[in-house]
């Protein structure tokens, strides 16, 4: 795994609020968007936004870009990924260790049949 | 959002007494749960296994009433509480597993690497004085 328990702690930290999982719902979905047109979509202000994809930002899921005037903000799915990595890892661990028990009750059940 | 967890449920063709003695002993352990294990399965006990080639820091915090719980800690820092749960099932016994992420963690900034002491008996003794490296 390429990031720290605390940064993907912190990864977590950020998620952990509907609001921007919604945020970086619609990022990924629909491509990058102005924190003005992400305030019309959710019943919060400018500045609102703006704090939530500030949170998002200093966790790199979601990178900022300024297009002329206006600052655009994209989805980086590469933070998710780390984690997503992580669950993959555990829970093949998880179905090996499975797979060794059920074959250690399997040899215990012939030990017993064998008595 | 909680902290990513990993939870496995099977059914096992052993009754739960004899399932219990592979889950709350270290030969049992030996058997399914890790490659090695040097550790007395009670509460308290602290121990390093090794799995799949990663060395673990373990301290047991609870077994009984079918259940066992310890967290493990690798040499990464990764900190998780791993709880094996079994009971009575129509087949013999169900077994639950359920592997949680515990956060936050602050192994990496343990000062104990900067002194170039640290190893996974300073794990132990933060896992078993319910981790003031995690407070």
């Amino acid at each position: 795994m390429t990031k720290t328990a605390a940064e993907l702690d912190a990864l977590f930290a950020a998620l952990s609020d509907p609001t921007r999982r919604a945020i970086v719902v619609r990022l990924v979905t629909e491509g990058s968007a102005s924190a003005t047109t992400l305030a019309g979509a959710y019943p919060m202000s400018r500045q609102a936004v703006v704090k939530h994809l500030q949170a998002l930002e200093a966790v790199g899921i979601v990178t900022a870009e300024r297009a002329g005037r206006e600052v655009r903000y994209r989805a980086d799915p590469a933070p998710l990924a780390a984690v997503v990595g992580w669950l993959l890892d555990a829970g093949a661990s998880w179905d090996r260790r499975l797979d060794r028990l059920r074959e250690a009750s399997r040899g215990r059940s012939r030990a017993a049949a064998a008595r | 959002m909680d902290a990513p967890a990993i939870e496995r449920e099977i059914e096992i063709d052993l009754s739960t007494e004899e399932l219990w003695e592979l889950i709350s002993t270290a030969e049992g352990w030996r058997s399914w749960l890790v490659d090695d294990v040097d550790i007395d399965v009670r509460v308290g006990a602290a121990g390093i296994a090794i799995d799949d080639d990663v060395r673990r820091a373990i301290a047991v915090e609870h077994v009984g009433d079918s259940e066992v719980r310890f967290v493990w800690c690798d040499e990464e820092g990764e900190v998780s509480r791993v709880t094996i749960s079994i009971d009575d099932s129509d087949d013999g016994s169900r077994l639950r597993i359920s592997e949680q992420w515990l956060a936050p963690t602050r192994c990496a900034d343990c000062p104990l690497r900067a002194e170039r002491r640290w190893d996974l008996r300073a794990c132990l003794l933060c896992l078993g004085a319910l981790a003031p490296c995690r407070a």
